[in-house]
């Protein structure tokens, strides 16, 4: 269970990769990992590669990512999703609000 | 060493033979043509001595044509200097030697000693050249061995790689991630032949290994960076391009270090990107100095990516005759970056402008790569079972019984494809019920500011204390019916699961009986809104592949 961050493309984009469960408890440790990012940032992007599995406070906390970040005009990006954390997005009609590839 | 010597006066043969001797060859010695044709089919001997003193035109003849028929080396012709018919043949003969008579006997052990010593070395050379080429033949077979672990059949790509030499110092490797991305590294050792490509085999084995494990390309190229500056001398490094291209052909990952600038062509064949390289070659900075830093980049769908080593653009450069980027481009162009035209293009530069360099190009069509995450699917058991849990207190504040309760069914036969989704719904149910029947949250407190965390925070909290309460979580698996029933109930006051039934997924809350109800079949309330019942449906998808 980690969470790893990382800056790309000369600090213009920030990669969070989420490994094991993305639920609850991981509330704190994913605020902390977007509330220090530089302001050069203009895409978020998600990776989902490692994420095992996904519940609706995963989807939440998206959610309150994507409304804290808003403000500065940054675009989010949801990448590498397994089939099941990919179904969980689309039912919840995230596309609508993030870029999910 | 042996030797057959041909001779047909006593005293000559005894002369030469003992020469031998003294240098420690033994040989044969015969004086008629049936004996020597025979000796020379001796595996054992290795060379002729031949006098033609005393022979017959008709005998030098049948000499001459015997040891033209023979592999047996001729060493040492002895003719007499005033045969001037003689003189010829014995040069016919190609010895590595010719002796007139009369001569002395210490210029015979001379010449003899000299000879010997000659072959020797021959055979020596002859041996290591063997020896060599074995060696060589293995080191090819691992090589083979290592690159032969490429992603074969794969239709959306391309591929022109023309070694300088028979060890080439570019590398292509192709290898598709579990969750049906595929990873792409194209690089260039410093040099070219067997030096440049020994930092093949551990560069492929970290490339496939990781590849296989589905990490990201910054881990890739941050684990063969280490790999390098641990192995290989100062003065030679890797310079390398690596690229993974998501299972929806969208976008590309990518981190480039000291090679020419990949780019994407789109419809019309014309450039619309650049993937300019941002860091010094792998293997050139220590672990720490290492920067891993990746570029996300959204390609069109139908884009070509051009990968390509410097041996390409650098065509022609020993003559100050370089093809260069845009000389390589125009090329690209002209033909619509058509692999085999573009080949076809290159071959004739080459010849033009003389190689001196490994040549290496890709072309990756950014499409949907058609694979299917890996799923080792199995068929699921037929054997019915239940499962009923009493969670009480102790256990909510001990443990995440979902995650225990999963893991168990994960172990079930074909259960462990299901289990992803089977943890989100009996997660959100239990969840449901401990939050709002056991610990009585308000999901209005994750509105306010801040609210989602001091939601989380006060169920952490109230978990920490609590000394009562019952949840139930029953399993039904239903072979027949490819379901598995779940129910979850709670002893706490209930809720009005109608109003919930209203609220839209954009709410913070309520969001979790929507998963259930999307995810799930056959949904119904009772007891008051204390126990849920869900069907979740057990279809197997099948494994599409190429």
């Amino acid at each position: 269970m980690s969470l790893v961050t990382e800056y790309a493309n000369d600090g213009k984009q920030f990669i969070i990769y989420i490994s094991g469960h993305f639920d609850f408890s991981r509330v704190q440790e994913f605020r902390n990992a977007y509330e220090g990012m530089a302001p050069s940032v203009r895409q978020v992007i998600i990776d989902f590669r490692a994420t095992d599995h996904i519940d609706s406070s995963g989807l939440g906390m998206l959610l309150n990512m994507r409304k804290s970040l808003m403000p500065e005009q940054r675009r989010f990006h949801l990448v590498n999703c397994r089939p099941n954390v990919r179904k969980v997005f689309d039912i919840s009609r995230f596309d609508k609000l993030f870029v999910i590839d | 060493m042996a030797a057959i010597i041909f001779c047909k006066d006593c005293k000559l043969t005894a002369e030469l033979s003992q020469s031998l001797q003294d240098l420690g060859v033994e040989s044969q010695t015969s004086n008629t043509l049936s004996t020597f044709v025979s000796a020379l089919q001796n595996p054992a001997i290795t060379f002729a001595c031949v006098a033609l003193v005393a022979t017959s035109k008709h005998e030098r003849a049948e000499l001459l044509r015997a040891l033209k028929g023979s592999d047996t080396r001729v060493l040492l012709v002895v003719v007499d200097v005033t045969d001037e018919h003689g003189v010829l043949q014995a040069e016919a003969m190609s010895p590595a030697a010719l002796l007139t008579v009369p001569f002395h006997r210490i210029v015979l052990n001379h010449k003899l000693s000299n000879l010997l010593n000659l072959l020797e070395n021959d055979q020596q050379q002859v041996k290591a050249k063997e020896k060599a080429a074995q060696e060589h033949r293995i080191v090819e077979n691992i090589f083979a061995n290592a690159l032969s672990r490429n992603l074969q059949n794969y239709p959306h790509i391309d591929t022109i790689l023309l070694p300088f030499t028979t060890f080439n110092g570019d590398l292509y490797l192709f290898a598709r991630g579990p969750l049906g991305s595929i990873y792409l590294l194209l690089g260039d050792f410093t040099g070219h032949g067997l030096p440049a490509a020994i930092g093949t085999l551990p560069t492929a084995q970290t490339f496939f290994a990781m590849a296989k494990r589905g990490a990201p390309v910054s881990k890739i190229v941050y684990e063969v960076n280490q790999q390098l500056n641990k192995l290989l001398p100062t003065s030679l490094f890797f310079c390398a391009t690596v690229v993974e291209l998501s299972a929806s052909g969208r976008h590309l990952t990518w981190w480039s270090g000291g090679m020419p600038p990949a780019f994407i062509v789109d419809e019309s064949g014309n450039v619309s990107e650049e993937l300019t390289p941002q860091h010094l070659p792998l293997g050139v900075l220590s672990a720490d100095e290492f920067d891993s830093a990746l570029t996300f980049t959204y390609v069109a769908e139908g884009a070509r990516l051009i990968l390509y080593t410097d041996g390409v653009i650098e065509l022609g450069v020993q003559h100050n005759r370089p093809l260069g980027y845009q000389g390589f481009q125009q090329l690209g162009r002209d033909v619509n970056w058509d692999i085999h035209a573009l080949e076809d293009a290159l071959l004739a530069e080459r010849e033009v402008r003389g190689a001196n360099d490994d040549m290496s190009l890709v072309k990756l069509l950014c499409v949907p790569t058609g694979l299917n995450p890996s799923t080792r699917s199995q068929k699921l058991t037929p054997l019915p079972f239940q499962i009923n849990l009493r969670l009480t207190s102790d256990v909510m504040r001990r443990m995440d019984p979902v995650e225990e309760l999963l893991t168990g069914i994960g172990q079930l036969r074909g259960f462990e494809e299901f289990k992803a989704g089977l943890y989100t719904v009996i997660t959100e149910a239990y969840n449901n019920a401990l939050e709002y029947g056991i610990l009585k949250l308000s999901s209005k407190l994750k509105q306010q500011e801040n609210g989602f965390e001091r939601y989380y925070r006060e169920r952490t909290y109230r978990l920490s204390r609590l000394r009562r309460g019952l949840i139930l979580i029953e399993l039904d698996y239903r072979p027949a019916e490819n379901k598995m029933r779940v129910a979850v109930e709670d002893d706490g006051d209930g809720f009005d699961f109608e109003e919930l039934k209203a609220q839209s997924m954009q709410h913070v809350s309520g969001r979790g009986l929507m998963l259930i109800r999307e995810l799930t079949n056959q949904v119904q309330w009772s007891k008051g809104g204390r126990r849920i019942e869900f069907a979740y449906p057990l279809q197997q998808e099948r494994q599409r592949s190429f």
